[in-house]
Protein backbone atom coordinates (compact mmCIF):
# COMPACT_ATOMS: atom_id res chain seq x y z
CA UNK A 1 0.00 0.00 0.00
CA UNK A 2 1.72 3.06 -1.23
CA UNK A 3 2.22 5.87 1.27
CA UNK A 4 1.95 3.65 4.32
CA UNK A 5 5.20 3.05 6.11
CA UNK A 6 5.44 -0.41 7.72
CA UNK A 7 5.40 -0.13 11.51
CA UNK A 8 8.94 -1.46 12.06
CA UNK A 9 10.31 1.02 9.51
CA UNK A 10 8.40 3.85 11.13
CA UNK A 11 9.81 2.96 14.55
CA UNK A 12 13.29 2.79 13.07
CA UNK A 13 12.82 6.19 11.46
CA UNK A 14 11.65 7.71 14.73
CA UNK A 15 14.60 6.20 16.57
CA UNK A 16 17.15 7.72 14.26
CA UNK A 17 18.05 11.27 15.29
CA UNK A 18 19.07 13.74 12.63
CA UNK A 19 22.60 13.07 11.41
CA UNK A 20 24.25 15.87 9.43
CA UNK A 21 26.64 13.44 7.78
CA UNK A 22 23.63 11.68 6.25
CA UNK A 23 22.12 14.90 4.91
CA UNK A 24 21.89 14.84 1.11
CA UNK A 25 24.49 17.36 -0.04
CA UNK A 26 26.25 18.76 3.02
CA UNK A 27 26.72 15.30 4.53
CA UNK A 28 28.39 14.10 1.35
CA UNK A 29 30.73 17.11 1.36
CA UNK A 30 31.61 16.80 5.05
CA UNK A 31 32.36 13.07 4.83
CA UNK A 32 35.22 13.79 2.45
CA UNK A 33 38.48 14.69 4.16
CA UNK A 34 39.42 16.83 1.15
CA UNK A 35 36.54 19.16 2.01
CA UNK A 36 38.15 19.92 5.38
CA UNK A 37 41.47 20.69 3.70
CA UNK A 38 39.80 22.93 1.11
CA UNK A 39 37.81 24.84 3.72
CA UNK A 40 40.93 25.29 5.85
CA UNK A 41 42.85 26.47 2.78
CA UNK A 42 40.14 29.03 2.08
CA UNK A 43 40.28 30.31 5.66
CA UNK A 44 44.08 30.33 5.53
CA UNK A 45 43.87 32.53 2.43
CA UNK A 46 41.44 34.85 4.22
CA UNK A 47 43.75 34.95 7.28
CA UNK A 48 46.74 35.86 5.12
CA UNK A 49 44.69 38.56 3.42
CA UNK A 50 43.74 39.95 6.85
CA UNK A 51 47.37 39.92 7.98
CA UNK A 52 48.64 41.69 4.88
CA UNK A 53 45.87 44.30 4.93
CA UNK A 54 46.21 44.75 8.68
CA UNK A 55 49.93 45.42 8.41
CA UNK A 56 50.03 47.42 5.21
CA UNK A 57 46.45 48.61 4.56
CA UNK A 58 44.56 51.66 5.84
CA UNK A 59 45.02 52.28 9.58
CA UNK A 60 41.33 53.12 10.02
CA UNK A 61 39.49 50.04 11.34
CA UNK A 62 36.25 50.37 9.29
CA UNK A 63 38.34 50.43 6.11
CA UNK A 64 40.58 47.48 6.90
CA UNK A 65 39.95 43.78 6.24
CA UNK A 66 41.73 42.65 9.43
CA UNK A 67 39.42 44.54 11.76
CA UNK A 68 36.23 44.30 9.70
CA UNK A 69 36.49 40.56 9.06
CA UNK A 70 38.02 39.77 12.43
CA UNK A 71 35.86 41.78 14.83
CA UNK A 72 32.60 41.92 12.88
CA UNK A 73 32.17 38.94 10.57
CA UNK A 74 34.36 36.20 12.03
CA UNK A 75 32.94 36.56 15.54
CA UNK A 76 29.37 36.91 14.27
CA UNK A 77 29.40 33.88 11.99
CA UNK A 78 31.27 31.84 14.62
CA UNK A 79 28.56 32.35 17.22
CA UNK A 80 25.76 31.79 14.68
CA UNK A 81 27.38 28.51 13.56
CA UNK A 82 27.54 27.42 17.20
CA UNK A 83 23.88 28.32 17.64
CA UNK A 84 22.62 26.57 14.51
CA UNK A 85 24.96 23.58 14.31
CA UNK A 86 28.14 23.15 16.31
CA UNK A 87 31.84 23.91 16.54
CA UNK A 88 32.44 24.27 12.81
CA UNK A 89 34.93 27.10 13.17
CA UNK A 90 37.39 24.73 14.86
CA UNK A 91 36.67 22.29 12.01
CA UNK A 92 37.75 24.99 9.56
CA UNK A 93 40.66 26.27 11.68
CA UNK A 94 43.50 27.44 9.40
CA UNK A 95 46.04 27.16 12.23
CA UNK A 96 45.67 23.37 12.10
CA UNK A 97 46.43 23.31 8.39
CA UNK A 98 49.73 25.09 8.97
CA UNK A 99 50.44 22.89 11.98
CA UNK A 100 49.82 19.69 10.03
CA UNK A 101 52.14 20.92 7.30
CA UNK A 102 54.83 21.80 9.83
CA UNK A 103 54.52 18.39 11.43
CA UNK A 104 55.81 16.87 8.23
CA UNK A 105 59.11 18.48 9.24
CA UNK A 106 58.95 18.66 13.04
CA UNK A 107 57.87 15.43 14.67
CA UNK A 108 56.77 16.26 18.21
CA UNK A 109 57.91 13.74 20.79
CA UNK A 110 56.92 15.31 24.11
CA UNK A 111 53.60 14.99 25.85
CA UNK A 112 51.93 18.12 27.23
CA UNK A 113 53.12 18.61 30.85
CA UNK A 114 50.80 16.88 33.28
CA UNK A 115 50.34 19.93 35.60
CA UNK A 116 49.02 21.89 32.62
CA UNK A 117 46.50 19.30 31.49
CA UNK A 118 43.55 21.42 32.53
CA UNK A 119 41.82 24.67 31.58
CA UNK A 120 43.63 27.07 33.89
CA UNK A 121 46.15 28.23 31.27
CA UNK A 122 43.55 28.86 28.52
CA UNK A 123 41.27 30.58 31.07
CA UNK A 124 44.15 32.95 31.84
CA UNK A 125 44.75 33.51 28.13
CA UNK A 126 41.05 34.11 27.48
CA UNK A 127 40.96 36.73 30.22
CA UNK A 128 44.19 38.24 28.86
CA UNK A 129 42.66 38.59 25.39
CA UNK A 130 39.49 40.16 26.80
CA UNK A 131 41.64 42.53 28.86
CA UNK A 132 43.88 43.53 25.93
CA UNK A 133 40.82 43.96 23.73
CA UNK A 134 39.50 46.64 26.11
CA UNK A 135 42.81 48.11 27.26
CA UNK A 136 44.27 48.64 23.81
CA UNK A 137 40.97 48.99 21.86
CA UNK A 138 42.03 46.15 19.56
CA UNK A 139 38.85 46.54 17.52
CA UNK A 140 40.14 49.88 16.27
CA UNK A 141 43.70 48.77 15.44
CA UNK A 142 44.26 46.81 12.21
CA UNK A 143 48.00 46.54 12.80
CA UNK A 144 47.59 44.96 16.24
CA UNK A 145 44.79 42.73 14.97
CA UNK A 146 47.14 41.42 12.28
CA UNK A 147 49.80 40.74 14.91
CA UNK A 148 47.25 38.93 17.05
CA UNK A 149 46.57 36.57 14.13
CA UNK A 150 50.31 36.15 13.49
CA UNK A 151 50.85 35.47 17.20
CA UNK A 152 48.15 32.82 17.06
CA UNK A 153 49.80 31.08 14.10
CA UNK A 154 53.23 31.17 15.79
CA UNK A 155 51.90 29.87 19.12
CA UNK A 156 49.92 27.04 17.50
CA UNK A 157 52.96 26.07 15.44
CA UNK A 158 55.37 26.24 18.38
CA UNK A 159 53.18 24.30 20.81
CA UNK A 160 52.22 21.55 18.40
CA UNK A 161 55.74 21.26 16.97
CA UNK A 162 57.01 20.42 20.43
CA UNK A 163 54.10 18.57 21.99
CA UNK A 164 52.22 15.60 20.62
CA UNK A 165 48.50 15.33 19.84
CA UNK A 166 46.32 18.45 19.77
CA UNK A 167 47.91 20.08 22.81
CA UNK A 168 47.32 23.60 21.49
CA UNK A 169 43.58 23.01 20.91
CA UNK A 170 42.94 21.24 24.20
CA UNK A 171 45.19 23.10 26.62
CA UNK A 172 46.08 26.49 25.13
CA UNK A 173 43.73 27.96 22.50
CA UNK A 174 41.39 30.57 24.09
CA UNK A 175 39.12 30.68 21.02
CA UNK A 176 38.87 26.90 21.16
CA UNK A 177 37.81 27.00 24.82
CA UNK A 178 35.20 29.62 23.98
CA UNK A 179 33.90 27.33 21.23
CA UNK A 180 33.95 24.24 23.47
CA UNK A 181 31.81 25.94 26.10
CA UNK A 182 29.39 27.48 23.62
CA UNK A 183 29.10 24.14 21.79
CA UNK A 184 27.68 22.61 24.99
CA UNK A 185 24.50 24.42 23.96
CA UNK A 186 24.79 23.56 20.25
CA UNK A 187 22.21 21.24 18.71
CA UNK A 188 24.71 18.88 17.03
CA UNK A 189 27.37 16.62 18.50
CA UNK A 190 29.99 14.37 16.92
CA UNK A 191 28.80 11.12 18.35
CA UNK A 192 28.51 7.35 17.95
CA UNK A 193 25.55 6.24 15.87
CA UNK A 194 25.12 2.81 17.40
CA UNK A 195 26.91 1.89 20.64
CA UNK A 196 26.41 -1.82 19.96
CA UNK A 197 28.70 -1.52 16.95
CA UNK A 198 31.40 -0.01 19.21
CA UNK A 199 31.09 -2.77 21.78
CA UNK A 200 32.07 -5.25 19.07
CA UNK A 201 35.01 -3.15 17.85
CA UNK A 202 38.47 -4.40 18.73
CA UNK A 203 40.62 -1.94 16.81
CA UNK A 204 39.50 1.36 18.41
CA UNK A 205 40.42 3.29 15.30
CA UNK A 206 38.50 6.38 16.39
CA UNK A 207 41.09 6.99 19.11
CA UNK A 208 44.15 5.10 17.89
CA UNK A 209 43.90 5.89 14.21
CA UNK A 210 43.81 3.46 11.34
CA UNK A 211 45.86 2.39 8.36
CA UNK A 212 44.45 3.26 4.99
CA UNK A 213 45.66 1.60 1.84
CA UNK A 214 46.42 3.91 -1.04
CA UNK A 215 47.78 3.11 -4.46
CA UNK A 216 51.22 4.46 -3.69
CA UNK A 217 51.78 3.85 -0.02
CA UNK A 218 49.93 3.02 3.18
CA UNK A 219 48.67 6.15 4.92
CA UNK A 220 47.77 6.52 8.53
CA UNK A 221 44.49 8.19 9.41
CA UNK A 222 44.89 9.61 12.87
CA UNK A 223 42.29 9.11 15.56
CA UNK A 224 41.08 11.77 17.99
CA UNK A 225 44.02 13.89 19.07
CA UNK A 226 42.03 15.32 21.96
CA UNK A 227 41.65 11.93 23.65
CA UNK A 228 37.90 11.78 23.13
CA UNK A 229 37.23 8.06 22.75
CA UNK A 230 33.94 8.07 20.89
CA UNK A 231 32.01 5.43 22.88
CA UNK A 232 32.80 7.36 26.07
CA UNK A 233 32.26 10.84 24.65
CA UNK A 234 29.20 12.55 26.10
CA UNK A 235 29.28 16.24 25.19
CA UNK A 236 30.91 18.73 22.84
CA UNK A 237 33.49 19.73 25.47
CA UNK A 238 36.98 19.58 23.90
CA UNK A 239 35.59 18.46 20.53
CA UNK A 240 36.98 20.45 17.60
CA UNK A 241 34.63 18.81 15.09
CA UNK A 242 37.77 17.88 13.12
CA UNK A 243 36.03 14.63 12.11
CA UNK A 244 39.22 12.56 12.38
CA UNK A 245 37.13 9.98 14.25
CA UNK A 246 34.62 9.94 11.38
CA UNK A 247 37.38 9.34 8.84
CA UNK A 248 39.03 6.71 11.04
CA UNK A 249 36.02 4.59 12.01
CA UNK A 250 36.01 1.51 9.75
CA UNK A 251 32.36 0.87 10.61
CA UNK A 252 31.09 4.29 9.51
CA UNK A 253 29.62 4.54 13.00
CA UNK A 254 30.34 8.17 13.89
CA UNK A 255 27.98 10.94 12.86
CA UNK A 256 27.18 14.57 13.61
CA UNK A 257 24.02 13.89 15.49
CA UNK A 258 21.28 16.09 16.90
CA UNK A 259 20.88 15.75 20.62
CA UNK A 260 19.01 17.69 23.30
CA UNK A 261 21.43 20.07 24.96
CA UNK A 262 20.21 19.04 28.43
CA UNK A 263 21.69 15.56 27.81
CA UNK A 264 24.99 16.81 29.18
CA UNK A 265 23.31 17.46 32.54
CA UNK A 266 22.03 13.90 33.01
CA UNK A 267 24.05 12.07 35.61
CA UNK A 268 27.74 12.62 36.04
CA UNK A 269 29.40 9.96 33.89
CA UNK A 270 33.13 9.61 33.35
CA UNK A 271 33.55 11.36 30.02
CA UNK A 272 36.30 10.26 27.67
CA UNK A 273 39.22 12.68 27.74
CA UNK A 274 37.57 14.82 30.42
CA UNK A 275 36.51 12.75 33.42
CA UNK A 276 33.55 13.70 35.56
CA UNK A 277 32.31 17.25 35.13
CA UNK A 278 31.76 17.41 38.90
CA UNK A 279 35.51 16.89 39.44
CA UNK A 280 36.54 19.58 36.97
CA UNK A 281 36.68 22.89 38.85
CA UNK A 282 38.72 24.27 35.95
CA UNK A 283 35.90 23.63 33.47
CA UNK A 284 33.43 25.20 35.89
CA UNK A 285 35.70 28.25 36.11
CA UNK A 286 35.84 28.35 32.32
CA UNK A 287 32.03 28.33 32.09
CA UNK A 288 31.88 31.12 34.65
CA UNK A 289 34.42 33.28 32.81
CA UNK A 290 32.55 32.57 29.58
CA UNK A 291 29.26 33.77 31.11
CA UNK A 292 30.42 36.78 33.09
CA UNK A 293 32.96 37.66 30.39
CA UNK A 294 30.04 38.03 27.98
CA UNK A 295 28.55 40.74 30.17
CA UNK A 296 31.92 42.39 30.75
CA UNK A 297 32.80 42.46 27.05
CA UNK A 298 29.50 44.18 26.24
CA UNK A 299 29.82 46.50 29.26
CA UNK A 300 33.05 47.80 27.72
CA UNK A 301 31.07 49.29 24.84
CA UNK A 302 28.22 51.16 26.48
CA UNK A 303 28.09 54.69 27.81
CA UNK A 304 27.89 53.99 31.60
CA UNK A 305 31.27 52.22 31.60
CA UNK A 306 33.05 55.51 30.92
CA UNK A 307 31.43 57.23 33.88
CA UNK A 308 32.34 54.25 36.07
CA UNK A 309 35.94 54.26 34.84
CA UNK A 310 36.22 57.99 35.41
CA UNK A 311 34.76 57.64 38.91
CA UNK A 312 37.28 54.91 39.77
CA UNK A 313 40.07 56.99 38.31
CA UNK A 314 39.13 60.01 40.41
CA UNK A 315 38.54 57.97 43.55
CA UNK A 316 41.74 55.97 43.52
CA UNK A 317 44.02 58.23 41.46
CA UNK A 318 45.21 55.32 39.34
CA UNK A 319 45.88 54.92 35.64
CA UNK A 320 43.81 53.23 32.95
CA UNK A 321 45.44 49.78 33.33
CA UNK A 322 44.72 49.42 37.06
CA UNK A 323 41.19 50.83 36.56
CA UNK A 324 40.46 48.15 33.99
CA UNK A 325 42.07 45.48 36.18
CA UNK A 326 39.71 46.46 39.01
CA UNK A 327 36.71 46.27 36.68
CA UNK A 328 37.83 42.81 35.52
CA UNK A 329 38.33 41.69 39.13
CA UNK A 330 34.84 42.91 40.04
CA UNK A 331 33.08 41.28 37.09
CA UNK A 332 35.10 38.08 36.65
CA UNK A 333 35.97 37.26 40.26
CA UNK A 334 34.00 39.15 42.91
CA UNK A 335 30.59 39.05 41.21
CA UNK A 336 30.68 35.33 40.30
CA UNK A 337 32.08 34.31 43.69
CA UNK A 338 29.40 36.33 45.45
CA UNK A 339 26.48 35.17 43.30
CA UNK A 340 27.45 31.51 42.94
CA UNK A 341 28.66 31.27 46.52
CA UNK A 342 25.43 32.72 47.91
CA UNK A 343 23.27 30.49 45.68
CA UNK A 344 25.27 27.40 46.67
CA UNK A 345 24.98 28.28 50.37
CA UNK A 346 21.19 28.78 50.11
CA UNK A 347 20.86 25.54 48.12
CA UNK A 348 22.71 23.64 50.82
CA UNK A 349 20.53 25.15 53.53
CA UNK A 350 17.24 24.54 51.72
CA UNK A 351 17.98 21.01 50.53
CA UNK A 352 20.30 19.72 53.23
CA UNK A 353 22.59 18.23 50.60
CA UNK A 354 25.78 16.79 52.08
CA UNK A 355 27.79 18.06 49.11
CA UNK A 356 30.38 20.75 49.71
CA UNK A 357 29.71 24.37 48.81
CA UNK A 358 32.21 24.12 45.96
CA UNK A 359 30.65 20.91 44.61
CA UNK A 360 27.21 22.54 44.50
CA UNK A 361 28.59 25.65 42.77
CA UNK A 362 30.52 23.54 40.24
CA UNK A 363 27.45 21.45 39.43
CA UNK A 364 25.05 24.36 38.95
CA UNK A 365 27.54 26.50 37.03
CA UNK A 366 26.57 24.46 33.94
CA UNK A 367 23.16 26.07 34.10
CA UNK A 368 24.79 29.44 33.31
CA UNK A 369 26.02 28.37 29.87
CA UNK A 370 22.86 29.35 27.92
CA UNK A 371 22.91 32.83 29.47
CA UNK A 372 26.55 33.39 28.57
CA UNK A 373 25.90 32.04 25.11
CA UNK A 374 22.86 34.30 24.74
CA UNK A 375 24.82 37.41 25.71
CA UNK A 376 27.71 36.64 23.36
CA UNK A 377 25.13 35.92 20.66
CA UNK A 378 23.27 39.18 21.25
CA UNK A 379 26.52 41.18 21.28
CA UNK A 380 28.22 39.62 18.27
CA UNK A 381 24.97 39.50 16.29
CA UNK A 382 24.61 43.24 16.83
CA UNK A 383 27.94 43.93 15.14
CA UNK A 384 27.40 41.31 12.44
CA UNK A 385 23.87 42.36 11.52
CA UNK A 386 24.37 46.13 11.71
CA UNK A 387 27.62 45.86 9.72
CA UNK A 388 26.76 42.85 7.57
CA UNK A 389 27.47 44.42 4.19
CA UNK A 390 30.39 46.63 5.21
CA UNK A 391 32.77 43.92 4.11
CA UNK A 392 31.77 44.62 0.47
CA UNK A 393 33.21 48.16 0.21
CA UNK A 394 36.21 47.22 2.38
CA UNK A 395 37.03 44.36 -0.01
CA UNK A 396 36.41 46.59 -3.04
CA UNK A 397 38.71 49.20 -1.56
CA UNK A 398 41.42 46.65 -0.69
CA UNK A 399 41.38 45.25 -4.22
CA UNK A 400 41.44 48.74 -5.72
CA UNK A 401 44.41 49.67 -3.52
CA UNK A 402 46.14 46.49 -4.70
CA UNK A 403 45.66 47.58 -8.31
CA UNK A 404 42.97 45.00 -9.15
CA UNK A 405 39.68 46.92 -9.06
CA UNK A 406 37.65 43.95 -10.34
CA UNK A 407 34.77 44.65 -7.95
CA UNK A 408 34.46 48.32 -8.93
CA UNK A 409 34.47 51.44 -6.79
CA UNK A 410 33.77 50.94 -3.06
CA UNK A 411 30.11 51.19 -2.15
CA UNK A 412 30.69 52.83 1.23
CA UNK A 413 27.01 53.38 1.82
CA UNK A 414 26.45 49.64 2.27
CA UNK A 415 25.97 48.92 5.96
CA UNK A 416 23.60 46.35 7.36
CA UNK A 417 20.33 45.97 9.22
CA UNK A 418 19.18 49.07 11.16
CA UNK A 419 19.65 49.05 14.94
CA UNK A 420 15.89 49.48 15.49
CA UNK A 421 15.38 46.05 13.87
CA UNK A 422 18.43 44.37 15.40
CA UNK A 423 17.65 45.36 19.00
CA UNK A 424 14.36 43.39 19.22
CA UNK A 425 16.21 40.39 17.72
CA UNK A 426 18.83 40.74 20.47
CA UNK A 427 16.12 40.87 23.13
CA UNK A 428 14.48 37.78 21.62
CA UNK A 429 17.83 35.97 21.84
CA UNK A 430 18.12 36.92 25.50
CA UNK A 431 14.59 35.72 26.27
CA UNK A 432 15.41 32.34 24.72
CA UNK A 433 18.69 32.28 26.63
CA UNK A 434 16.89 32.86 29.94
CA UNK A 435 14.33 30.15 29.14
CA UNK A 436 17.15 27.72 28.26
CA UNK A 437 19.10 28.60 31.40
CA UNK A 438 16.02 28.00 33.53
CA UNK A 439 15.41 24.62 31.85
CA UNK A 440 19.07 23.61 32.30
CA UNK A 441 19.07 24.68 35.93
CA UNK A 442 15.77 22.90 36.63
CA UNK A 443 17.14 19.76 34.96
CA UNK A 444 20.16 19.82 37.28
CA UNK A 445 17.95 20.42 40.32
CA UNK A 446 15.61 17.62 39.31
CA UNK A 447 18.52 15.27 38.72
CA UNK A 448 20.28 16.06 42.01
CA UNK A 449 17.34 16.70 44.32
CA UNK A 450 14.32 14.76 43.04
CA UNK A 451 12.45 15.33 46.32
CA UNK A 452 13.44 18.97 46.79
CA UNK A 453 13.72 20.11 43.20
CA UNK A 454 12.18 23.55 43.71
CA UNK A 455 14.24 24.28 46.81
CA UNK A 456 17.39 23.55 44.79
CA UNK A 457 16.12 25.37 41.73
CA UNK A 458 14.98 28.71 43.19
CA UNK A 459 18.37 30.13 44.31
CA UNK A 460 19.87 29.44 40.91
CA UNK A 461 16.81 30.74 39.11
CA UNK A 462 17.35 34.01 40.98
CA UNK A 463 21.01 34.05 39.84
CA UNK A 464 19.87 33.43 36.26
CA UNK A 465 17.31 36.22 36.53
CA UNK A 466 19.86 38.69 37.92
CA UNK A 467 22.36 37.94 35.16
CA UNK A 468 19.60 38.21 32.59
CA UNK A 469 18.50 41.61 33.91
CA UNK A 470 22.10 42.78 33.57
CA UNK A 471 22.23 41.48 30.00
CA UNK A 472 18.96 43.20 29.02
CA UNK A 473 20.12 46.46 30.60
CA UNK A 474 23.33 46.25 28.57
CA UNK A 475 21.52 45.57 25.29
CA UNK A 476 19.24 48.57 25.88
CA UNK A 477 22.20 50.92 26.45
CA UNK A 478 23.35 53.00 23.48
CA UNK A 479 26.47 51.56 21.89
CA UNK A 480 29.36 53.90 22.60
CA UNK A 481 32.57 52.75 20.99
CA UNK A 482 35.33 54.70 22.60
CA UNK A 483 38.88 53.94 23.40
CA UNK A 484 39.81 57.39 24.57
CA UNK A 485 40.20 56.76 28.28
CA UNK A 486 41.39 53.18 28.64
CA UNK A 487 43.08 52.81 25.29
CA UNK A 488 44.97 56.04 25.46
CA UNK B 1 45.46 72.86 8.76
CA UNK B 2 43.26 73.96 11.64
CA UNK B 3 39.90 72.52 12.54
CA UNK B 4 36.98 73.18 14.85
CA UNK B 5 33.82 71.22 15.68
CA UNK B 6 30.61 72.81 16.90
CA UNK B 7 29.06 72.05 19.29
CA UNK B 8 32.06 71.15 21.38
CA UNK B 9 32.12 68.52 22.79
CA UNK B 10 30.31 66.95 19.85
CA UNK B 11 27.02 65.14 20.39
CA UNK B 12 25.09 62.62 18.31
CA UNK B 13 23.24 64.52 15.58
CA UNK B 14 24.23 67.45 13.42
CA UNK B 15 27.64 68.99 13.98
CA UNK B 16 29.45 71.66 12.04
CA UNK B 17 33.03 71.08 10.94
CA UNK B 18 35.21 74.13 10.20
CA UNK B 19 38.53 73.56 8.46
CA UNK B 20 41.11 76.18 7.58
CA UNK B 21 43.75 75.31 4.99
CA UNK B 22 46.94 77.28 4.64
CA UNK B 23 50.15 76.87 2.70
CA UNK B 24 53.51 76.50 4.50
CA UNK B 25 53.84 80.28 4.59
CA UNK B 26 50.47 80.61 6.32
CA UNK B 27 48.56 82.02 3.33
CA UNK B 28 44.98 80.70 2.92
CA UNK B 29 44.51 78.01 0.25
CA UNK B 30 41.43 79.20 -1.56
CA UNK B 31 39.71 77.55 -4.49
CA UNK B 32 40.14 74.02 -3.16
CA UNK B 33 37.45 71.32 -3.20
CA UNK B 34 37.09 69.67 0.19
CA UNK B 35 35.12 66.44 0.58
CA UNK B 36 34.83 65.24 4.14
CA UNK B 37 34.16 61.82 5.60
CA UNK B 38 33.41 60.78 9.18
CA UNK B 39 34.33 57.23 10.28
CA UNK B 40 33.85 55.50 13.60
CA UNK B 41 36.76 53.77 15.30
CA UNK B 42 34.87 50.45 15.30
CA UNK B 43 34.63 48.40 12.10
CA UNK B 44 31.23 47.52 10.72
CA UNK B 45 30.05 51.12 10.65
CA UNK B 46 29.37 53.00 7.43
CA UNK B 47 31.21 56.28 6.91
CA UNK B 48 29.26 59.52 6.65
CA UNK B 49 30.17 61.63 3.62
CA UNK B 50 29.68 65.38 3.44
CA UNK B 51 31.24 68.27 1.58
CA UNK B 52 32.83 71.46 2.76
CA UNK B 53 31.86 74.80 1.28
CA UNK B 54 34.34 77.64 1.17
CA UNK B 55 32.93 80.31 3.49
CA UNK B 56 36.03 82.54 3.39
CA UNK B 57 39.36 82.20 1.54
CA UNK B 58 40.88 78.89 2.70
CA UNK B 59 38.08 78.31 5.20
CA UNK B 60 35.68 75.42 4.63
CA UNK B 61 32.52 74.47 6.51
CA UNK B 62 30.49 71.27 6.36
CA UNK B 63 27.68 69.68 8.33
CA UNK B 64 27.89 66.08 9.47
CA UNK B 65 25.23 63.87 11.04
CA UNK B 66 27.05 61.80 13.68
CA UNK B 67 24.88 58.73 14.13
CA UNK B 68 26.39 57.12 17.23
CA UNK B 69 28.29 58.07 20.36
CA UNK B 70 31.94 57.07 20.51
CA UNK B 71 35.21 57.86 18.79
CA UNK B 72 35.15 59.25 15.26
CA UNK B 73 37.81 60.25 12.75
CA UNK B 74 37.24 62.98 10.17
CA UNK B 75 38.96 62.43 6.83
CA UNK B 76 39.49 65.28 4.42
CA UNK B 77 39.86 64.53 0.70
CA UNK B 78 41.22 67.82 -0.65
CA UNK B 79 41.71 68.79 -4.28
CA UNK B 80 43.75 71.99 -4.41
CA UNK B 81 43.19 74.72 -6.98
CA UNK B 82 46.20 73.46 -8.95
CA UNK B 83 44.66 69.94 -9.14
CA UNK B 84 46.93 68.37 -6.54
CA UNK B 85 45.21 65.93 -4.20
CA UNK B 86 45.88 65.92 -0.45
CA UNK B 87 44.49 63.64 2.26
CA UNK B 88 44.28 64.86 5.87
CA UNK B 89 42.54 63.58 8.95
CA UNK B 90 41.87 64.46 12.56
CA UNK B 91 40.32 62.58 15.45
CA UNK B 92 37.00 63.44 17.00
CA UNK B 93 37.04 61.44 20.22
CA UNK B 94 34.23 60.89 22.67
CA UNK B 95 31.15 62.02 20.75
CA UNK B 96 28.44 62.04 23.40
CA UNK B 97 24.96 60.57 23.37
CA UNK B 98 22.09 63.06 23.48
Amino acid sequence: MAGIVPQTEAVLFEDQPFDLLKAPLLGHVLRHKTSRTLIRLALLAVSLMMIVHGLFGPPLAPKNLATTLGWVHFRGFLILALLCAGNFFCYACPFMLVRDFARKVFRPVLNWPRPLRNKWLPITLLIAILFCYERFALWSKPWWTAWLIIGYFITALAVDSIFRHASFCKYVCPIGQFNFVAALASPLEVSVRDHQVCSGCGTLDCIKGTQLVSITAPLKQRGCELALFQPGKASNMDCTFCLDCVYACPHDNVGIIRRPATNILSGDPVRAGIGRFSHRKDISALLTVFTFGALLNAFGMVTPVYAFEYWLNQLLHIGPGPVLAIIFAIFLIAEPVLLLGAAARITKTLTGTPRSLMAVAVRYSYGLVPLGFGMWLAHYSFHLLTGLFTIVPVLQSALSDAGIPVLGAPLWRLTGIPVRIVQPIQLGMLVLALASAMIWTHTIAEEDEPDRTWRAFVPWAVVNALIWCGAVWLVLQPMDMRGTFLAS
Amino acid sequence: MQHQILPSPAHVGLSTVHVTLTDPAGAPLSGAHVNMEADMSHPGMAPVFFSGKESAPGSFTGQVDLSMPGDWTILLHITLANGAKVEKHFDLPGVLAN
